[in-house]
């Protein structure tokens, strides 16, 4: 497949202080790399200038949820064939992208889901109190959604465009992970997991979810369902 | 006879916010206005309320407003959850078609 029809979704939000890191070594594939400025007031625009990608910003800052469905319905316009999520803060490794649009190449499936959980080496790199509770969301997947994913949190996904066209992320926030995940279910796409390394710098640490948040991305989730 | 007259002026201004600012679907109409009713024939009537709690088993008048007061809010906390959320998506909606329409312009100047 030509590599100019793989888009790679990049979702950031004031992550100037890293984003030129994060994308350089996605440029040298020839993937159509798009990032979604999520109305960032840091110096994120002006780091992504000198950069052949591709920029969409929205005008004000709507949730990571809200920039990957921006990002997937201009890769769409574009007539994308494969569309990857990648996190801007530098924790997704481009090395990982080629195994995981292996399966949607080979057409195995329609969906490759980014797991930390299947490789013990991975799994002893996540953070103790992290690590419970992705199990614990991995478990709530289960009850709510009725599939058996090893990691249901994790950024790091690609899409078939026929999957893509089927799913719309409503949730603007965080809770987007369960809303995709539930909209697999519904649409009874194939999806396969695909062991990725997920790097926890100290920065992506800071940037990322707190343990209390995730309560609130469990709140937004079930709201979100009982009040479409 | 004064605190009746204030919390009947009460129950109006909030029936009136409720029919000119939240009232879209009949059966939210219909529900209000029944818990509207109900609420006015005991401001005006309070032995009534007492004996309705005493038919539904709950005590004194008192506890029994109280209960029907909580349902309420959690309805109205409801509605007003709902029309938020139906307030972003109209933002994000909007949001999204301006950027993506920028993304389009950008991408037809550098062809």
């Amino acid at each position: 497949m030509d590599s100019e029809k793989i888009f790679i979704i990049v979702p950031s939000y004031n992550e100037g202080e890293v984003i030129q890191q994060t994308l350089h070594p996605l440029l040298g594939y020839g993937y159509r790399v798009v990032v979604v400025d999520d109305g960032s007031t840091d110096d994120t625009g002006s780091k992504l200038q000198c950069l052949p990608v591709t920029v969409i910003r929205h005008i004000m800052n709507l949730g990571q949820g809200a920039a990957l469905q921006t990002g997937m319905t201009y890769a769409l316009s574009q007539g994308a064939e494969i569309i990857v999520h990648f996190d801007a803060d530098g924790q997704h490794n481009h090395r990982d992208i080629s195994r995981l649009i292996q399966p949607i190449l080979e057409s195995r499936a329609d969906v490759a889901l980014g797991s930390r959980f299947l490789n013990r080496e991975h799994i002893r790199e996540i953070p103790p109190l992290k690590r419970i509770l992705l199990r614990l969301a991995t478990l709530f997947t289960i009850v709510v959604s009725g599939i058996r994913l090893t990691d249901t949190h994790n950024g790091f996904r690609a899409f078939s465009s026929a999957a893509a066209q089927r799913i719309t992320i409503h949730e603007n926030g965080m809770a987007h992970a369960s809303e995709i995940i539930h909209a697999i279910s519904r649409s009874k796409l194939k999806y396969i997991e695909i062991p990725v390394r997920i790097v926890y710098t100290q920065y992506s640490r800071t940037k990322g979810q707190s343990a209390f948040n995730s309560i609130n991305i469990l709140f937004d989730f079930i709201l979100g369902r009982f009040f479409k | 006879m004064i605190i009746q007259a204030i919390l009947f002026v009460l129950l109006l201004i909030a029936a009136g916010i409720y029919f000119r600012y939240f009232s879209h679907h009949m059966a939210g109409r219909l529900l209000v206005l029944a818990i509207g009713v109900v609420l006015f024939v005991f401001i005006l009537f309070p032995p009534l309320a007492h004996r309705a709690a005493w038919l539904l088993g709950v005590g004194r008048g008192v506890d029994l407003i109280f209960y029907l007061a909580h349902a309420f809010l959690l309805i109205l906390v409801g509605m007003l959850y709902i029309k938020q959320k139906k307030q972003h998506m109209i933002i994000t909606e909007l949001v999204r078609k301006i950027s993506l329409e920028r993304a389009r312009r950008n991408d037809d100047a550098r062809d």
